[in-house]
């Protein structure tokens, strides 16, 4: 086994769709999930892989593959990510996740083997719905909310 | 989404578990019987 590269979970810019009750993260894509992966509550969510030949040592995600749980290093780039989803999604939060396991770094963003939320920064909501309680959701989790903690 | 090219793959092992993630409960201690049980 590989000694660890880092001792501590890396940061990063991502952002999320959410249930209709506003309780539960749901990823904005199934990606190489078989649906729309759910972010329980207290517990990380591990990346899968539909096609494990495209990752051929076995460890997920794989470096030439497109799989894993993704991050940016932006918060802009996540912003311009949130514009782009909210035009199907009803509501987007913005936030930090916390990515560990193996990770495959790239110019502007990392794919993870395991995730969780780690900051609550903002929500967006379409007019004629109501506004995400983002407090009570980083109660759920048990995260942060407020500014971005990264430079 | 496009993050770019791979460039590397790194190992990353928190110390500690992130924060919202409760720490694991300790295992439970394993006894040993000092003897045999009665009639095992």
């Amino acid at each position: 086994m590989n000694a660890p590269d880092y001792p501590s979970a890396i940061r990063a810019f991502r952002i999320w769709g959410v249930t209709g009750d506003g309780r539960r993260l749901q990823s904005t894509a199934a990606g190489f999930w078989s649906t729309m992966p759910a972010w329980r509550p207290g517990a990380r969510l591990e990346a899968r892989c539909l096609t494990p030949r495209a990752c051929p040592d076995g460890g997920i995600p794989g470096l030439l593959h497109r799989c894993g749980i993704y991050g940016l290093k932006s918060f802009d780039a996540a912003v311009d990510w949130a514009r782009h989803v909210g035009r199907v999604r009803s509501t987007v939060v913005i936030g930090e996740v916390a990515l560990w396991g193996t990770v495959v770094e790239s110019a502007r963003g990392w794919r993870a083997q395991y995730a969780y939320p780690a900051r609550f920064l903002e929500a967006t909501t379409r007019r004629g719905r109501r506004p995400l309680d983002l407090a009570e959701l980083g109660g759920v989790y048990a995260v942060p909310i407020g500014e971005p903690s990264l430079v | 989404m496009e993050i770019g090219k791979p460039e590397r793959v790194v190992h990353v092992e928190p110390v500690e578990e992130p924060v919202g993630i409760p720490p694991a409960a300790p295992a439970e201690p394993t006894v040993t019987p000092e003897r045999e049980p009665v009639g095992a």
